[in-house]
């Protein structure tokens, strides 16, 4: 039988329309996940008073990707101090951006909000900064001795790490010498937050790190 | 992620008015809906007009520069992998911003390539390239792809959230099921978005459509663009679906609001003009814009069959074989396929090579869909009992989509099984926008 | 430049919208942060879950409070360095810190970074370990070699340092203390 025949000629080009109607469009959008990927944490003492924490997201951003980088809205960063040796934190401080400025609570008291879920210490006491923008001059907020950052930065960050890849894929054996530096040249989105150590526990030990918590 | 990064500051400006009045108004919601109806014209031409000639990008010269910045470095440190990821992430963008599928034949060779180098020992790189293993219909590869994310368990998650889209594609149905279920944030906008394609592949449209409203809520509230333009082109295509015409157009041009250069609302408003409108002149319009500016062959198609609806026959073939050599390029491997099977069967009386990618299409995914394709081309070959058998046994029943029942419609008349057809003409009836005005024809004939 | 500006527009429509909100008395308010937020990731030494975490656990490292880290993780930890370095591979290999693998893991398991508030702050810098993590230390090469140095931190030198020693640009002496971006 004929297509002809069938008289459905005209008939069959139908199913374009469907083409565009349909199925190929439901490819989802490609998993995210990497606005809350921590890539780095830092701990120091900046001020001879005063210990510096840094917490770093979205790496390997080239200078042309640099200027669109943002931090994601329903992103909030967490530094934890733990000063009795318990590994649970006693202090937090939380960062929070919304509209183009970053928001700094704390240190305030970890209470009610340890473990993994909690709400924005929006209670305590606030540090606030504009988020400085690809090639301006870091804007710095300040609320007496605390000073706060947010923005691209140069990833401080060093490492072979595509040779240690091949060698924990089991494609290499040693470490190149002279290695390369994955990170080098590449930016990096940066929370820095500088508080006295009296606000932390004063003297001795302290233990620290970073969450990311998404709403 | 770049594509997103890019999007988003166009767009805040464009919507920093919009965001301030509904502040001050205390709504939240900033997706407001404009009444088309009281327009003269529903679908007036001063509605997109703009759209036709949205302006210079700067998005692909960008994408071109983030690509060059890590091409550079990998000559320098030819070993540092992640590079291939960052170019073969570019070259993706520019696939999507150009239609190009050049740049997707590098993403896949970066990708490849990548993986090779830590032998497979990073799931976020196998994620990735199974993503692009999907955009080329490589559905078995990329479920193997996942399959070895899924063991290294980094982001479980999303990986789940793959193995849902490619199980849906392979036609493991129950399968596919069961990593739906697993996603633990059920309000979360890529949740939202399967629970969505479930609804509509189990053929319950109304629900397809509250969840992926629910979806652009949560695309609106993170203020992610590239998931609001997402959900705005699809909540259109579900709107076209369920016969709310005006819906579907003013959610195409609120896509288009975000993004001015984006091709596939123009496309849906091409559609719209041509298959409810009926102005086919004013969808050529669109068509002939896009087709200067978007690689992509599936312009070509369509109007082709506005040609066709128009009676120009010379027209009409002079396209079809612009997309047949187009489509044949080895570059597209799979990916245009099922209408390839089509147009050959349809067009070319090329039964035989139409069967035989069908049943290519059959080995690689048994889904409905493909089965019809088989059963399809070989009713117009005349084996009208072969075709039925496929329908009854791998079809019927399985799938709701309005094309294979209408093909089941036309094969079941073939086979003077009348009342089968009574039973699905009035929901073809209904479908009658979604499958174009030449089949609405054939439709009320059946 | 053009970003410049654009962003500049950005904010701009950020404090207007900020403006019609404000209360009468015209005291900034703050935005509406309510809302339940989730651990997605947690860091506190460096490359930790990247390292030592066994596949199929990293997500549940990242999303364990440190408090419970120990007990779920030190015995991976422990079996994972062993497998991974020859030269922790009894108990009797010891590392740089004279720890074995068993003693090592349960060490590194809670994933904090443990900062001094009297002395130096270094993760490591011949003298001092773990009191700290300064941008210029190399933690890289410090972790490996505690893995794969063995007692004298000179067994296997081709996985005891990733050569690559510093960050290719200066920090700043003040803060905040990150070089400007490439």
């Amino acid at each position: 039988m004929k297509k002809n025949k069938l008289g459905l000629l005209t008939a069959f080009l139908l199913a374009f329309g469907v083409i565009f109607m349909a199925a190929d469009h439901i490819e989802a959008p490609a998993v995210q996940g990497t606005s809350a990927d921590i890539t780095d944490f830092y701990a120091f003492e900046g001020d001879s008073d005063k210990i510096v924490f840094v917490a770093n997201t979205q790496g390997l951003l080239s200078p042309a990707a640099s200027p669109d980088a943002s931090f994601d809205e329903n992103v909030l960063t967490e530094f934890n101090i733990d000063t009795d040796g318990d590994a649970v934190e006693d202090l937090i401080i939380h960062a929070i951006p919304r509209d183009g400025v970053m928001y700094f609570f704390g240190p305030t008291a970890a209470t009610g909000n340890t473990g993994l879920s909690g709400t924005v210490a929006a209670n305590s006491d606030v540090t606030i900064v504009d988020i400085t923008p690809y090639g301006s001059t870091a804007n710095i907020g300040t609320n007496g001795d605390i000073s706060v950052f947010a923005g691209p930065r140069d990833d401080p960050f060093f490492m072979d790490f595509a040779r240690y890849g091949e060698i924990i894929g089991g494609m290499a054996t040693a470490f190149n010498d002279p290695g390369a530096d994955t990170f080098a040249g590449t930016n990096v989105m940066s929370i820095v937050i500088e508080v006295p150590k009296s606000m932390i526990g004063g003297t001795g030990n302290i233990n620290t790190w970073v969450e990311t918590k998404t709403r | 992620m770049n594509n997103f990064c890019k999007t988003l500051i166009k767009t805040f400006i464009f919507c920093g008015f919009i965001f301030q009045i509904c502040s001050c108004e205390n709504n939240a919601s900033i997706a407001k809906e404009t009444p088309k109806s009281e327009k003269a014209d529903s679908f007036s031409r001063d509605d997109y007009a703009a759209y036709l000639q949205p302006g210079e990008r700067n998005d692909i010269a960008k994408q071109k520069e983030e690509y060059t910045f890590w091409e550079k470095k990998l000559e320098k440190t030819p070993g540092q992998y992640p590079y291939l990821l960052k170019m073969a992430t570019a070259s993706n963008s520019l696939f999507g911003l150009t239609g190009e599928v050049k740049y997707l034949v590098d993403a896949n060779d970066h990708l490849e390539k990548a993986n090779l180098m830590i032998n497979n020992s990073s799931a976020g790189s196998l994620r990735s390239l199974a993503r692009c293993y999907i955009t080329q219909h490589r559905f078995k590869d990329a479920h193997a792809a996942l399959k070895k994310a899924e063991e290294l368990g980094e982001k479980l998650e999303e990986t789940n959230k793959m193995l849902f889209d490619v199980n849906m594609e392979l036609g493991n149905f129950d399968l596919a099921k069961s990593y739906l279920d697993k996603i633990e944030k059920k309000s979360s906008f890529d949740h939202l978005i399967r629970r969505s394609k479930w609804e509509d592949h189990v053929g319950k449209l109304d629900r397809a459509i509250v969840f992926m409203e629910s979806a652009l809520e949560n695309a609106v509230r993170q203020k992610n663009q590239s998931f609001m333009m997402w959900s705005y082109t699809n909540l259109a295509d579900y709107y076209g679906h369920a016969g709310r015409i005006e819906d579907s157009y003013n959610h195409y041009l609120k896509a288009l609001s975000i993004d001015p250069h984006d091709a596939y609302a123009m496309k849906g408003i091409a559609w719209i003009q041509y298959s409810h409108n009926k102005d086919a002149e004013r969808a050529k319009e669109i068509l002939n814009n896009l087709v200067q500016r978007d690689a992509t062959p599936d312009y070509l198609l369509l109007l082709a069959e506005i040609e066709d609806y128009e009676g120009n026959e010379v027209a009409k073939q002079k396209l079809l074989d612009q997309y047949l050599t187009l489509t044949s390029k080895p570059e597209y491997g799979v990916m245009y396929n099922k209408y390839r099977i089509q147009l050959l069967a349809e067009e070319k009386g090329d039964y035989k090579q139409a069967q035989q990618i069908a049943q290519q299409e059959i080995d690689m995914r048994p889904t409905p869909q493909s089965y019809d394709l088989l059963a399809w081309s070989q009713f117009l070959s005349g084996e009208k009992e072969g075709a039925l058998n496929i329908i009854a046994e791998h079809v019927a029943g399985k799938s709701y989509e309005p094309e294979l029942l209408y093909h089941a419609a036309e094969i079941y008349k073939a086979n003077n099984l009348n009342k089968k057809v009574a039973d699905i003409k009035p929901e073809l009836i209904e479908s009658v926008y979604e499958l174009g005005p030449a089949i609405g024809k054939k439709i009320q004939a059946l | 430049m053009k970003y410049i500006k654009i962003l500049s527009l950005v904010f701009l429509a950020a404090f207007t919208l900020q403006n019609c909100s404000d209360d009468e008395d015209n005291t900034p308010t703050l935005p509406d942060f309510s809302g339940t937020f989730t651990t997605a990731d947690q860091m506190g030494r460096p490359a930790i879950n990247t390292v030592l975490v066994t596949d199929g656990r990293k997500d549940a490292f990242n999303t364990t409070v440190p408090s419970q880290q120990g007990a779920a993780f030190a015995s991976d930890f422990a079996t994972r360095l062993s497998t991974l370095s020859p030269t922790l591979a009894t108990d009797d290999d010891r590392n740089l810190l004279g720890l074995n693998a068993t003693e090592f893991g349960g060490v590194l398991a809670t994933d904090v970074l443990t900062v001094s508030l009297d002395g130096t702050t270094t993760f490591f810098d011949g003298t001092n370990v773990l009191t700290g993590r300064n941008l210029s230390d190399d933690v890289i090469t410090t972790e490996l070699t505690l893995i794969f140095g063995g007692e004298d931190g000179s067994e296997i030198p081709t996985l005891s340092d990733d050569n690559v020693d510093a960050n290719d640009k200066a920090f700043l002496t003040v803060f905040p203390y990150l070089a400007e971006p490439f």
